[in-house]
């Protein structure tokens, strides 16, 4: 049987995510000054600010190899190199504000500080930490930060990136 | 007795009531809201060990446990245990109604339907049985369900006190009363079941009602449906049931409220399915049982097996403390001659 990789990998990147920019000994955020990590789209009563959304875009096989043979912690199997995509959105309000080491944060300073910080977390997921069962990731790639900018209508600054990672898609 | 605070310039209770001997348009439904259950988070580290900095992560689904968690320690997630509410006896203006229209799309033959329902203010309803007891209630909310009898299919007389029909239990058996359904449409005595959706009636007696059961025959052999009380329901004073038939599996759970506290029945045994019944001497409804902790006597009223509509809430305009109109969309509707014919 497979693995149940698609679930394992998101809620480790999720959980890596908030855990790496909500550590304060490694310079993120000031204890009690939170950022909050979602799946999808939160419900409206559930959202806290500042917000980092992981939305799975899509997902698929990425590469074969000959025989489709493949080993995962020391046991031959079947498999092939699957690709899954997200799209990763930071939104935070108007008045949103964190403190970073002593500094008050908000606004577009606080944004480029996550948009910064989100990338160095998501490339330095170690993912033996957060996996619930064992994994293979082969490569992550985070595109640029697009869509930067200020809603007016509901006083939000938010930005988004493409991120997308491939993993041994491991079956025995 | 609802209290007169905030009436308004139309008393719509009063309305509703009279208008109710004149039109069937006023309609008495099931208010009824999903249970909400916890969320799935996690605050460890996959060592289950080491906390995660910052707050839990919320992966944002739901898991299918319903359980209360303080929260209050860092780093721990809160949760109030919410389950379903079903609260009967809500009187409503129901008009105008789009009871069915289908449509054929590619995924089959839907049914939808549209109206509006014309309720008390908010502070009246809040003030009305069970509304006023519970704490999960505050206001309707879009996707909340108003489940109206559509069809009372079988409507078994009245067994009451004051209608010398009070029924003495056996208390060997705990059985209290065998209701012999009326002739089905057919002429009949094989009553279908395929039309029916969901039991309702009032109770009251001084024991513990125990389990409520639907018996028919499939094939010849006997089959049945039993909701069995989890929690203890005394119905000391007019309870009202309403229990769904359809499509129910072996431990699914339904509500009961009772002055404001959801009492859990559960599915205990389930080997009938109502889609079969079509009505002739193999495959019929042959009878309801409510079965009680010991011999005494109880009074069952109102009592009807109805094919029900259910109305999701889609807009509410609430003109303060007048009433509120509220868009609602039927969209569970089906063919009942598909019921008939595919089982």
């Amino acid at each position: 049987m497979a693995k149940d990789f698609l679930n394992v990998i998101e809620r480790a990147l999720m959980m890596g995510v908030s855990d790496k920019i909500n550590d304060n000994s490694a310079g993120g955020t000031a204890v009690g000054s939170d950022i909050y990590v979602f799946g999808e789209f939160p419900e409206t009563e559930d959202m806290k600010f500042p917000a980092v959304v992981v939305q799975h875009v899509g997902s698929g096989f990425e590469q074969q190899m000959v025989g489709q043979q493949m080993t995962l912690g020391g046991v031959s199997g079947t498999g092939e190199i699957y690709g899954v995509a997200y799209t990763i959105h930071i939104i935070l309000e108007k008045e949103t504000e964190i403190t970073i080491g002593s500094t008050v944060y908000k606004q577009r300073r606080l944004l480029n500080w996550i948009m910064l910080n989100l990338a160095n977390a998501v490339m330095d997921i170690n993912w033996d930490d957060y996996q619930e069962e064992e994994l293979d990731v082969h490569e992550r790639h985070l595109r640029q930060w697009r869509n930067i900018g200020f809603m007016k209508e509901l006083n939000w600054y938010g930005a988004s990136a493409d991120f997308m990672l491939t993993f041994s898609n491991f079956r025995s | 007795m609802v209290s007169t605070v905030g009436l308004g310039s139309v008393n719509m209770p009063k309305l509703l009531r009279q208008m109710s001997h004149r039109t069937n348009n006023v309609r008495e439904v099931l208010f009824q809201r999903d249970a909400i259950y916890d969320k799935d988070t996690r605050t460890q580290k996959s060592d289950n060990s080491t906390d995660l900095k910052g707050p839990p992560v919320n992966f944002g689904y739901e898991k299918s446990t319903n359980t209360s968690m303080s929260g209050s320690a860092d780093n721990t997630v809160y949760h109030k245990s919410t389950p379903e509410l079903t609260i009967g006896g809500l009187k409503v203006l129901q008009t105008p109604v789009i009871s069915r229209s289908g449509i054929l799309e590619q995924t089959g033959h839907r049914i939808s339907g549209e109206c509006e329902f014309y309720t008390p203010s908010l502070s009246t309803i809040r003030q009305l049985d069970n509304f006023s007891e519970t704490t999960q209630f505050d206001e309707f909310e879009s996707y909340d369900k108003f489940i109206d009898m559509e069809r009372v299919i079988y409507k078994p007389n009245d067994i009451s006190d004051s209608n010398d029909q009070t029924i003495n239990i056996s208390s060997t058996s705990k059985v209290l009363e065998k209701i012999t359904l009326e002739e089905g449409a057919s002429g009949s005595t094989y009553n279908p079941g395929y039309e029916i959706d969901r039991i309702q009636f009032k109770v009251k007696t001084a024991n513990n009602i125990t389990s409520i059961t639907l018996n028919g025959k499939e094939g010849g052999a006997d089959k049945t449906l039993v909701w069995t009380a989890t929690d203890t329901c005394t119905p000391t004073d007019w309870l009202l049931i309403d229990l769904p038939v359809r499509d129910i599996t072996a431990s699914d759970t339904t509500e009961v409220y009772q002055n404001g506290t959801g009492l859990t029945f559960t599915a205990s045994a389930v080997t009938l399915d109502v889609d079969k019944l079509y009505g002739d001497n193999n495959y019929y409804l042959s009878s309801l049982i409510i079965a009680t902790s010991s011999s005494g006597s109880i009074e069952l009223k109102d009592i009807n097996i109805y094919k029900s509509a259910e109305w999701s809430l889609e807009s509410i305009k609430d003109y303060r403390d007048e009433y509120m109109i509220i868009k609602a969309l039927r969209v569970r509707g089906d063919r009942t001659s598909r019921r008939r014919a595919h089982g």
